[in-house]
């Protein structure tokens, strides 16, 4: 519960702080589908972990100055995980040396992303084009280690990485009335500088949205619509000790991520 | 090399009309290529091969409404047979051979300027076919007589960004021509995969393009640097009958080089 309060403080303060001008919005994706491949070579035990997939919150906070045809700057901040009540799926590590299972768990994917977008409008047309800088922080929390049979007991794990990238995008909204259809692409190229647990190397984000919205009143306007974020680094294999001398495996070279859900947006201008 | 001049004959006749269109040759390019991957037996996980060739480009840009443009640019290395080889760090495992690889790239994008600005946005499509021909085989000093023939193909989109700056039409002066797109691959195929794993089919790709030079008259001479990369991830894997790893899924290839370009502006 304290973490779930601790994520609303920074919302509400974040609101607070910029409520001056510029617009404002909240995206919630209440129940996004989480899901994660990753292989390495974790020799000779096992090449690839399963993963069933979870179905968590993500949140999106973004504030732009107020727009013009000139350029303008946004600032976001999208998360999911266990502070914003993420759920836990099934990880399962085959044992390719001796067969069977060698270990499962109960996984967290999270993540933050930090980004800072300048606005710049396409000539006559009512499409923007995005220049981003992200930092991504990713946590995988795991729990409920089982390890060869035996269970770990209140064993748990955070595995922390970062990615700091840069890329470039397309936005559109079209309809100037009370109804309005609005859409969003972009993809960043990421390098890792430092981070916790790997190595130096490279990734992408590639992230589509589209919904329609209704103008409200003094500004404000609600949107429904659609996100599929796809999120792949190479990192470097990982593995810690349990208390029982266990070794378990909470980091992979390959890392793929998908986020897919249906989402409510409600933005206010602020004049 | 044939099929180079084909593609380019194919391109010239409607690029006469209007627009530009230009011929790059990349002289001894880089081309580096990665192959890692993890299968459920322990034949191996990585390889790389690191020819360095000639190549040829192609570039047509032509207008197609006021301030919308659309540019077409094909790239293809020389192929011969290099050096390969994989899983350096284990002797029991360390596969050596030789490769093949052929590199054939086209993307084709409609571009717009930005709002009083030199630069502009653009968004396209992009295709990739990169074949491997693979023989001498050795692994964990085994021989095979096996040859196998590898090919990847990947189609994708991508978003960039470019600026132009010409002298007045017709005159001299100095002209840059640059360009840089990020973009993601949501097909990806591979002709060698008797197993095939859970990786899923995606990838991505940049690339950039610094090009400047003199314009004199429909005539631009110029000299730049391009440099790409391709991650094309596939369902992949197959074993030759000594062991050793003909296909992997994960495939990364650096493609760099300097080049000097000869263009021709209606």
């Amino acid at each position: 519960m304290p973490t779930k309060i601790s994520f609303l403080s920074i919302l509400l303060l974040l609101i607070g702080s910029v409520a001056a001008a510029g617009d404002l919005s909240v995206t919630v994706l209440p129940n996004a589908s989480i899901r994660y491949e990753a292989s390495a070579k974790h020799i000779p035990i096992t090449y690839t972990d399963q993963f069933s997939g979870e179905n968590s919150p993500v949140y999106l906070i973004e504030y732009t100055q107020t727009p013009t045809r000139q350029g303008y700057w946004g600032f976001s901040l999208m998360h999911t995980g266990v502070y914003g009540n993420g759920r836990y799926g099934n990880e399962t590590v085959p044992d390719n040396q001796t067969g069977g299972i060698y270990q499962t768990d109960r996984l967290n994917v999270g993540f933050d992303d930090v980004m800072a977008t300048y606005h710049a409008a396409v000539k006559s047309w009512p499409v923007e084009a995005l220049f981003n800088m992200s930092v991504i922080r990713r946590f995988d929390y795991r729990k409920d280690f089982v390890i060869q049979g035996a269970s770990q007991g209140g064993f748990d794990d955070i595995n922390e990485q970062s990615a700091e990238g840069a890329g470039v995008g397309l936005t559109g909204t079209h309809g100037q009335g009370r109804f309005y259809a609005r859409w969003l692409a972009y993809m960043n190229y990421y390098i890792l500088i430092a981070d916790a647990k790997t190595d130096t190397s490279y990734g992408e984000v590639f992230q589509a949205q589209g919904g329609v919205g209704l103008r409200l009143w003094k500004g404000s306007a609600v949107e429904f619509g659609g996100l599929r974020r796809y999120w792949y680094y190479p990192g470097e294999d990982h593995e810690i000790a349990t208390p029982d001398g266990k070794t378990a495996f909470d980091s992979w070279e390959r890392q793929v991520t998908w986020t897919t859900g249906l989402y409510l947006r409600i933005e206010q201008k602020f004049l | 090399m044939k099929k180079s001049l084909l593609m380019a004959l194919f391109f010239i006749p409607p690029a006469l009309r209007a627009g530009d269109i230009a011929l790059y040759y990349l002289n001894n390019a880089a081309l580096e290529w990665e192959g890692t991957g993890y299968r459920d037996n322990p034949s191996g996980w990585e390889l790389k091969a690191k020819p360095e060739a000639d190549a040829l480009a192609f570039r047509w840009r032509q207008p197609v409404a006021q301030d919308l443009y659309t540019q077409v640019f094909y790239v293809r290395n020389k192929p011969y047979y290099s050096f390969e080889n994989g899983n350096t760090a284990d002797s029991t495992h360390q596969q050596t051979g030789e490769t093949r690889m052929t590199f054939n790239e086209v993307s084709a994008d409609l571009r717009r300027p930005l709002e009083d600005s030199s630069f502009g946005v653009m968004v396209g499509g992009q295709g990739v076919s990169q074949t491997f021909n693979r023989k001498d085989v050795l692994f964990g000093g085994t021989p095979t007589s096996s040859t196998v023939r590898e090919a990847l193909g990947a189609l994708g989109g991508y978003i960039g960004v470019y600026t132009l700056g010409l002298p007045p039409a017709k005159g001299r002066g100095y002209y840059w021509d640059m360009e840089s797109f990020i973009g993601h691959y949501f097909w990806t195929q591979n002709t060698v995969k008797d197993y095939e794993g859970s990786m899923h089919r995606n990838g991505f790709f940049y690339a950039a393009r610094l090009e400047a030079g003199w314009q004199a008259g429909q005539m631009r001479l110029g000299a730049g640097w391009l440099r790409q990369e391709l991650e094309i991830i596939v369902p992949a894997g197959k074993a030759l009958p000594n062991g050793a790893t003909a296909s992997l899924p994960d495939n990364k290839t650096d493609f760099s080089s300097p080049f000097i370009s000869v263009t021709y502006a209606y």
